[in-house]
């Protein structure tokens, strides 16, 4: 039953061609012999930053004239790590992930490490194996850069750092947002008269959309709110509309509103004057940084070298690339996007959805 | 081969449930027998249509590769299977898995126990979790499917509370042994699942207590009668699904060598779907193991297949739920031309 003499490519081809599923497929596997294949495994499709964040990868290996697939875990660790190893027999010239686990990762790896394939890892670093070059975002200082961003505008309102604070924090799970969390939390246990009201969301649109509503009864002049993603955060603002708390900043009765992430959608709230400010990543340079270096120095057996990274089609344009337990790794310093700023064609929630005309579903 | 080959029907419990006889060697006969084994038939044209797409899907190392993805999921597939062949469901074994490989990992790390004796109280742990599962659904008289919903909640938020969100790794490598070790290139992990699937065929179709199994989820009543101590069957049928959920989850955590604080999560659907695209009753009494076999093998070409072919990721998971409809819709056309529910 199983055929261990790989077919010629003249038997392939000449099957595929009646294979009625090729036409489902789009394209066969057919490929030409000296045609790099870069795969991206994917954690989820679920949210537009990692729709972004796929996207990103394509036209960055496509624009190499490489061949491109995607496979998507749906945050299910163990799918992943079966995917990677399917993908593996396929002879990938080299692979790029966003790991749902940074841990559990590394066994992978270490195999594609063991055939000299080298792995570009962006948006959640992995915790060990020999990683050519990991782009990611340092979700701890975002957390502290959301707060601080909060704090500032409690001071601009009272004179002093008080009021009462919503964290609609995501799933624990997943190492993103616990750290986002974790931030915060440790940033506003410096303001003893900040009241903080951490309350579980799971990342969900439609609790956040509850436990925002329910807040806002019990605590009627509640100052700021924040939520560690955009797409989810919609049922924030349904809450505070519903609440008649959706008012411009400047406005009476305006609840501070900052977010992580930098998706259109907060962009587009901060072009209208609703929200404040947003902390941003940015999935585009994850994608196009990793492809970038694994083809100037990985696929020419190279290490990444360390040192200083700059690139002005960035809005961030400085970084650092150093050594991380895993390898190289530029961690992109969090910014804040507000309204002094959020035209910047840079802007990576600009790029996708007016260069790129990625809408939302 | 006869048809029955692999099947047992609980005649005297199921009367009118008897597959239909007819002369051998008639074309009916024959259609009954391809009807039969119509998962393997259906797994069969999987892998010929994955096998054009990329002819890398019949290599060796795919093979290799597919058994041992299909490890997990068969043995938690025959998990499943014992509940449903009682006519009773378990929510819960996804999530006892995870569990109970994190309880056995963490008495190695933290407590310094033998990494033997960490796996034996892993297992253990599952075993006591199917065993309480048992006696609930029988002796309190819980609905098994909102009783194992319940439990399964409890476990995967008692998962989360040990590893407080964390990953365990940096298992030791003897741990981890059964998951990476490979003999002449071919993993040994699977010989886990054979040595189930052996046990599981011996079981049903060799012994007292696979006969049991059967007539208690024929016809409970009738099997009481017939002096089948019927909860007590129920009560082995949950133990046993929780001992090879222990197995399973070890397995599973030295193969990623890692335990997530949402380990296991993704298999209870798919440890469902498995066993029933097999052949097994929803309703209890009715399957074989071969076809469980078959189902596991199934859905593991859909899943390995679907990651090496190239298919623009957002229509993956579509092309996936319609490659299972279709091995269920197979399935129906079988039960219904044999009335073989």
């Amino acid at each position: 039953m199983i055929d261990r003499h790989p077919l010629s490519r003249r038997h392939f081809l000449g099957a595929g061609a009646v294979a009625t599923a090729a036409a489902l497929a789009g394209k066969t596997s057919a490929f030409a012999a000296d045609q790099k294949f870069v795969p991206y495994s994917n954690k989820s499709l679920d949210y537009y930053f990692f729709v972004a964040q796929e996207e990103a990868v394509k036209r960055a290996v496509e624009a190499k004239g490489w061949r491109f697939q995607a496979v998507n875990a749906n945050f299910d660790n163990t799918t992943q790590l079966q995917q990677w190893e399917s993908i593996l027999l396929n002879g990938p010239s080299a692979i790029i992930s966003d790991p749902i686990d940074s841990q559990a990762i590394v066994s992978v790896i270490k195999k594609y490490g063991a055939k000299k394939i080298p792995v570009g890892i962006i948006d959640t670093p992995a915790t060990g194996g020999n990683v050519a070059i990991t782009v990611d975002f340092d979700n701890y200082a975002g957390g502290v850069m959301a707060a601080e961003a909060i704090v500032d505008r409690l001071k601009k309102k009272y004179g002093s750092p008080k009021g009462t604070v919503l964290n609609c924090y995501g799933a624990l799970q997943s190492v993103a947002w616990r750290l986002r969390k974790e931030g915060m939390d440790a940033t506003f246990k410096k303001y003893p008269d900040i009241k903080l009201l951490d309350r579980p969301t799971e990342g969900e649109l439609k609790t956040m959309l509850s436990v925002t509503a329910a807040t806002l009864s019990e605590f009627p002049d509640l100052d700021a709110v924040h939520a560690p993603s955009d797409t989810p955060s919609r049922g924030i603002v349904t809450a505070l509309q519903q609440k008649g708390k959706w008012k411009k900043v400047g406005e009476a009765g305006h609840v501070i509103f900052i977010n992580i992430d930098g998706e259109p959608i907060a962009l587009q709230w901060i072009k209208d004057g609703y929200m404040d400010g947003v902390v941003s990543q940015d999935p585009v340079a994850y994608g196009q940084i990793t492809v970038d270096m694994i083809a100037k120095y990985s696929m020419n057996g190279q290490p990444v070298p360390l040192g200083p990274y700059e690139n002005k089609n960035y809005f961030w344009e400085k970084g650092e690339i150093k050594q991380s337990e895993s390898g190289p790794s530029l961690v992109i310093p969090p910014f804040l996007i507000d309204a002094s700023n959020v035209d910047d064609k840079r802007m990576w929630g600009n790029v996708t959805f007016n260069d790129w005309g990625l809408k939302y579903k | 081969m006869t048809i029955q080959s692999d099947r047992f029907t609980a005649a005297p419990a199921l009367p009118d449930k008897a597959v239909l006889s007819v002369p051998k060697r008639s074309l009916a006969y024959r259609v009954q027998g391809v009807l039969q084994h119509v998962v393997w038939i259906w797994l069969a044209g999987l892998i010929v249509i994955f096998g054009l797409l990329n002819p890398f899907f019949l290599s060796t190392p795919n093979l290799q590769n597919i058994l041992v993805q299909a490890t997990v999921l068969g043995l938690l597939g025959l998990a499943q299977s014992l509940v449903l062949l009682v006519g009773e469901i378990d929510l819960s074994i996804a999530a006892a898995t995870g569990i109970s490989s994190a309880l056995g990992a963490l008495a190695i790390q933290r407590l310094g126990l033998p990494v033997a004796f960490g796996v034996a109280l892993g297992i253990g742990v599952a075993t006591l979790i199917g065993f309480i599962n048992g006696l609930c659904v029988t002796k309190l008289k819980m609905v098994s499917l909102i009783e194992s919903l319940g439990m399964m909640i409890t476990l995967q938020g008692g998962l989360l509370a040990i590893t407080q969100g964390n990953t365990l790794t940096d298992l030791p490598d003897s741990y981890n042994w059964i998951g990476q070790a490979t003999v002449g290139g071919w993993p040994v992990m699977p010989l886990v699942l054979l040595l189930g699937f052996l046990a599981m065929g011996f079981t049903l179709r060799r012994t007292i207590l696979g006969r049991s199994l059967y007539a208690t989820g024929g016809n409970a009543a009738a099997a009481l009668v017939a002096g089948i101590r019927v909860q007590r069957i129920k009560i082995i049928a949950f133990t046993l699904s929780g001992f090879i959920c222990g197995v399973a989850g070890y397995l599973l955590a030295a193969w990623q060598m890692a335990i997530t604080s949402n380990q296991g999560d993704g298999f209870l659907l798919y440890a469902i779907a498995a066993p029933i695209i097999g052949g097994v009753s929803v309703f209890g009494g009715r399957g074989g193991t071969l076809g469980i076999l078959g189902g596991v093998l199934l859905l593991t070409v859909i899943h390995v297949g679907l990651a090496i072919v190239y298919v623009p990721s957002f229509y993956v998971t579509m092309i996936g739920g319609v490659l299972i409809f279709i091995a269920v819709a197979v399935d129906a056309l079988r039960v219904n031309v044999l009335g073989d529910g």
